[in-house]
């Protein structure tokens, strides 16, 4: 074989292990494997020997500790005194001992966290007695890390002041360990250490150690802090944080220019604390500064000062807040800037996302046409009633025609407030055929129905009462049996089989009607509320704001005893923020054409009940209508007034259109004029605050309105 | 094939496996110094102070335990009372509630008296829709916060959780973990103590509570669990945790933190778009980004490891679950080791690229498939009559008596600086399972990590699996 093929051979030929090396290993690990066993049990042992013998020596040495402590020389007995000595001589020969010493240097230690006061100083008095200071001084001269951090631990637990010094040398070590201990030492052992320590130092100060050397000061009584902005000029960034956080802690607003300046550092921490310091003590002249530096500051500092900003509220800051949100791409910057502007200016932000697709300008021609479809209902029903009962009555006066086209568009709204109507009073019926008081079953009958229901009743029991006594046939009763027919034909469509002479479906159409009045008086937002969550609530309240008027403000009442402490609270908010918008009174153009279309539609109303009613006063002198029948009707009553009022009032009112139908029926006769609190006129909110200034003709119409039983009282007194 | 050649190829077999056992043991002998540094390091780092004096300063960081819960109906009140009492000022508990199909929300809603509320959501962050937000009406548990999402696994539980969190440090923890009063204030110290480099992440040692006994969600007595497959996981935990993470954390290297465990700067974390909601492995996957992330930009980052026993957790008994448990543990490794494959062998990840992926590559990936393929290949070498009985035995004793003495000398760290199993009786019994766990336990474990793979190659779909929880209440 030639060399070559030799060496190709060779190449490729694996290098030979011997298994003897593999042997030698095994026993080489076999070995290691065999003394570890030992050592764990050494280890073991050892701990629990040390933990037995040191419990032993403390068992020991705790007695004589405790008579060094507490023991009064002036006050002991000759064998007390000679006890003490002895003692002292058998705790010296004890200690010389180097485990003793540090185990005696442990209990005082330990000793120290339960004694305060004399016997704290009695103790570190005894510490340096029995010299275990030197130990710890020794420690101090050590190469090892450990060592050194404990001996300066001792002597600093022990309130060793001669340490400092020799303490101090170490704030500037460059093993992390000894310094940072070094640090919290020379500021324990005296105030003035933070002085210094902040001056000298020229490492980095991490936060923990921030966090435990402010520790450390509120352990000191009646600490004078040095005023912390001398720092803020210093070399070191740390430091300069450092007395950011430091001037917070304790208030020192005396620094204005300099926190402000800081705001334009290059590191996001000092940065980020300027701000918390600006916005701590409310720093407005950083204003400028802020929007600044907004522009080039990370998303976390965007967010800091977006929250300072916001902390000042001044309105003039809105813009930049509204550029922000336009401009910034960061969801948190946005969401932020908003809530910036809303705390600002509440209310400011309206939501525009996740919420239903609801035409908000349909909602308000639905919300006008909604008006003239329940009054609609109301004449249509008693139309189609007055034919059952009344044949000769014309069919002419079907006003529904007149509305056709506004009922084309909205003939889904209209049927599901139909039905709602029906499942109202059906529901009432059920509650009231049981004539129990309990809370309606159904959930779709919000208790607030229940609330105005029985309000209206009580209200009008008090015209009733009064017209009921006169037995006075023509008081605009016309006008309530209209309606009284209107309610009950809309039970009767729906509940086939009701007998018109039962008793049962008289005492339906008095609450339909209730319900049907209230439904006028009724937000549209409660059929939503009904159907929404919590958060949706909130939405909608500020929907209320957006769109809603007067019809909203009872509906908001309802919900001051919302479960949801923030809708609560939202509720009051918005209502507070309705009234004043209301009253505002802008009445746009188009609102004045609704109001005055609505108008014609009253007055074209009022003359058909004014038949309606001559028919009803027919109907009223039938033999067939029991007495339970009027005595159920004449809880109605106080509807009387609504229309009374407008036969009276009517031409007074006539430069402002006035619905008798818009009536808040929440007025209280009984209190005074200053006590009103709103009322709305065809449908456009106008609430005025009786204190804030009625004009001459609300003064007037409240004060018809106030004087209308003694009115009504003297002309039928004759 | 000429019968020389293929001699020497088989020779070469046994250089391939010998220098392969040599770093092998290479590493575990430097990991094993390394760690023993760093425990000593640490106890004489902590050996005095108080961190109790911190605890409620005003200066306290904010701190969010998320904590994903999924059909955990059986315990969640008491695992969420036990998590509401630490020992910290400044913390919040937010579990997530992952689309449970048990009475998990309904039984928080009743103990906690919770009740919905509202709050702003970013339409654009990506995770599975949150049903409601939960916060308590009374005073006493104004630290809870439950969100009830729809089903998105545990990372995308865990994202939630990240996201709705308004502090700066978030905590990932399992709900069924028992943490240790003072958890918080050690994990808020690894995050303080550092001012040259950022601290990411701060991870910490898992211990077993099988056969604990707890009470009031306080670890009343430390006991060796009675089931044998708990007592090896015991002995594996101890090795990996005490030798492995903390000869890792010496080195900054550490690439994985526990997800029974974990804490996280909520900034970066989020920056890193959150936990991986494609992978079994999301705990790993998390820190390897979040580090790539730091050192791509260039910013001075480490990762914290906390030797101190703080977290317990129960681990499987049963032969299946545990197998189910590694083999999507292999799946996560092999998920993460493919999605972050620039890093191998890469210098501009430093030792991560260096000692830490090549590492996590070959022994925590490779090994298992070599071991698996070695045990049939030695079986056909020795039917057809090529096997090399002598180094056969004599390799195979080598490796043996390592692992024997490695599991000693992780027992020994453990006995040195915690001692927490202190009686003989239990010494003996772990030392045991260190002689017999080449025999018993290790095969399930190398049969899991191939089926791991197998399911990945194959891409056979198979999710998270289930854990059966005993309970630590029913734990005695």
């Amino acid at each position: 074989m030639n060399p070559q093929i030799l060496n190709t051979y060779f190449l490729i030929t694996a290098p030979k292990i011997h298994t003897s090396i593999l042997w030698d290993l095994t026993l080489l690990f076999t070995i290691l494997a065999t003394v570890y066993f030992f050592f764990v049990f050494y280890f073991r042992n050892r701990h629990q020997k040390i933990m037995v013998s040191r419990t032993a020596l403390k068992k020991q040495l705790a007695p004589m500790v405790s008579e060094f402590l507490f023991y009064h020389e002036k006050e002991g007995t000759k064998d007390e005194k000679s006890s003490y000595i002895n003692q002292k001589i058998a705790i010296r020969e004890l200690i010389k001992d180097k485990k003793n010493r540090a185990i005696l240097a442990d209990i005082l230690l330990d000793l120290k966290k339960d004694v305060s006061g004399d016997t704290r100083k009695r103790l570190f008095q005894l510490y340096k007695d029995l010299n275990l200071d030197l130990e710890s001084f020794l420690k101090l001269k050590s190469w090892r890390w450990q060592r050194i951090s404990q001996g300066m631990f001792e002597l600093t637990q022990m309130q060793v002041l001669e340490a400092y010094v020799f303490i101090s040398r170490f704030i500037n070590d460059k093993r992390s360990v000894i310094r940072k201990q070094a640090e919290i030492s020379i500021v324990t052992l005296t105030p003035e250490g933070i002085s210094y320590f902040l001056d000298t130092t020229t490492y980095q100060i991490s936060q923990w150690q921030q966090l435990k050397i402010i520790e450390v000061l509120a352990g000191f009584d009646n600490f004078q802090p040095p005023r912390f902005s001398n720092w803020l000029t210093s070399k070191n960034k740390h430091v300069v944080l450092f007395a950011l956080r430091l001037i917070k802690h304790y208030d020192q607003n005396d620094t204005e220019q300099a926190i402000i300046a800081l705001v334009r550092h290059k590191n996001d921490h000092i940065k980020q604390e300027a701000i918390s310091c600006i916005k701590k003590f409310h720093f407005k002249a950083s204003r400028s500064t802020l929007k600044s530096v907004f522009w080039k500051s990370s998303n976390a500092i965007k967010l800091v000062i977006l929250d300072a900003i916001a902390s000042f509220e001044n309105e003039d800051d809105i813009l930049f807040l509204e550029e922000v949100d336009k401009v910034d791409i960061n969801f948190l910057v946005k969401s932020k800037a908003l809530s910036a502007i809303n705390t600002i200016k509440p209310g400011y932000v309206m939501p525009t996302e996740g919420l239903e697709e609801i035409n908000l300008e349909a909602s308000k021609e639905l919300y006008m046409v909604d008006e003239i479809n329940d009054e609609d209902l109301v004449v249509e029903a008693t139309i189609s009633d007055h034919q059952d009962s009344t044949p000769d009555l014309s069919p002419d006066y079907n006003m529904k025609d007149t509305f056709k086209d506004s009922e084309e568009n909205f003939d889904e709204y209209q049927k599901n407030k139909a039905l709602h109507n029906i499942l109202e009073s059906h529901e009432i019926r059920s509650n009231l055929t049981d004539k129990t008081e309990e809370k309606p079953k159904y959930e779709f009958i919000n208790s607030s129905y229940y609330t105005e229901i029985e309000f209206f009743k009580k209200e009008h029991t008090k015209v009733s009462e009064f017209l009921d006594i006169k037995k006075e046939p023509d008081l605009g009763l016309k006008d309530y049996r209209a309606l009284d027919f209107s309610a009950y034909h809309d039970i009767k469509q729906t509940q086939t089989g009701l007998n018109d002479n039962d008793l049962l479906s008289k005492t339906i159409d008095h609450e339909s009607i209730s319900t049907a009045l209230s439904s006028d008086h009724q937000s549209i937002f409660k059929s939503l509320f009904e159907v929404s969550d919590d958060y949706c609530k909130l939405l909608l309240l500020d929907e209320i704001l957006e769109v809603g008027n007067s019809k909203e403000l009872s509906f908001l009442n309802t919900l001051h005893n919302h479960h949801n402490f923030e809708i609560r609270k939202k509720a009051v908010l918005i209502k507070a923020k309705l009234l004043e918008k209301i009253q505002e009174k802008e009445a746009p153009e188009q609102a004045f054409d609704d109001k005055k279309r609505v108008q014609t539609l009253k007055e074209q109303t009022i003359d058909y009940e004014q038949e309606q009613a001559d028919n009803y006063r027919k109907y009223d002198r039938d033999e067939n209508i029991t007495e339970e029948s009027l005595s159920a009707n004449k809880e109605l009553k106080s509807l009387d007034l609504c229309f009374v009022l407008e036969d009276e009032e009517v031409s007074s009112l006539e430069t402002k259109p006035f619905s008798v139908f818009d009536i808040d029926f929440d007025v209280d006769f009984s209190e005074d004029l200053s006590s009103i609190h709103h009322f709305e006129t065809n449908g456009k909110e106008n609430v005025l605050e009786a204190e804030n200034g009625l004009t001459k003709e609300e003064h007037s119409f409240f004060h018809h309105l106030l004087h209308f039983p003694s009115k009504l009282e003297n002309k039928l007194n004759g | 094939m000429d019968s020389g050649v293929f001699n020497v190829l088989l020779e070469y077999i046994n250089v391939v496996f010998f220098t392969f056992s040599l770093i092998l043991f290479s590493l575990f002998v430097v990991m094993g110094y390394l760690s023993s540094r760093n425990s000593i390091h640490y106890k004489n780092k902590n050996s005095f102070g108080d961190l109790s004096k911190v605890m409620a300063s005003p200066l306290a960081p904010g701190l969010t335990i998320v904590a994903p819960a999924y059909n955990e109906g059986m315990n969640i009140v008491e695992n969420v009372r036990s998590l509401l009492s630490l020992k910290y000022v400044n913390y919040e508990v937010m579990v997530v509630n992952d689309g449970s199909k048990d009475d998990t929300l309904q039984k928080m809603i009743d103990a906690y008296d919770l009740v919905k509320i509202n709050q702003k959501i970013d339409p654009d962050w990506k995770s599975k829709p949150i049903r409601g937000i939960y916060k308590s009406k009374q005073e006493s548990f104004s630290k809870l916060t439950v969100i009830d999402k729809d089903n998105g696994g545990k990372s995308d539980a865990l994202n939630t959780g990240m996201y709705l969190s308004k502090n700066p440090y978030v905590g990932c923890i399992d709900v069924d973990c028992l943490l240790l009063p003072d958890a918080l204030l050690h994990v808020v110290k690894a995050f303080f103590q550092r001012s040259e480099k950022r601290v990411i992440a701060v991870g910490g040692v898992i211990r077993v509570a099988n056969s604990c006994i707890i009470n009031g969600g306080a670890l009343e007595e430390i006991r060796l669990p009675k089931n044998w497959l708990a007592k090896f996981q015991m002995l594996e935990y101890t090795r990996s945790f005490l030798l492995g993470r903390m000869a890792f954390g010496r080195l900054d290297g550490l690439l994985i933190i526990s997800g029974a465990f974990g804490f996280f700067d909520r900034e970066i974390a989020v920056a890193c778009g959150g936990y991986d909601t494609h992978t079994v492995g999301e705990d790993m996957e998390i820190v390897f980004r979040m580090r790539k992330y730091m050192i791509e930009n260039e910013l001075p980052h480490t990762i914290e490891y906390i030797p101190d026993p703080l977290c317990w957790t129960e681990v499987p008994e049963s032969v299946k679950i545990l197998v189910n448990q590694r083999d999507r543990w292999s799946r996560g490794n092999l998920e993460t080791l493919y999605t972050h494959k620039n890093m191998f062998f890469n210098r501009k990840y430093g030792r991560l690229g260096l000692i830490s992926y090549p590492y996590w590559f070959f022994y925590e990936w490779l090994a298992p498939l070599l071991e698996f393929f070695g045990f049939f290949t030695i079986i056909l070498f020795y039917y057809i009559g090529i096997l090399n009985v002598p180094f056969f035995i004599a390799i195979t004793a080598l490796i043996y008596i390592f692992s024997i003495m490695f599991s000693f000398y992780a027992i020994l760290w453990e006995v040195y600086s915690y001692n927490e199993y202190n009686r003989t009786k239990d010494i003996l019994i772990l030392m045991a399972c260190a002689i017999l766990e080449p025999f018993i336990f290790h095969p399930i474990v190398v049969f899991a990590a191939v089926r791991g793979n197998y399911k990945k190659l194959f891409k056979i779909q198979s999710g998270w699996g289930t854990i059966t929880r005993k309970g630590f209440a029913k734990a005695t």
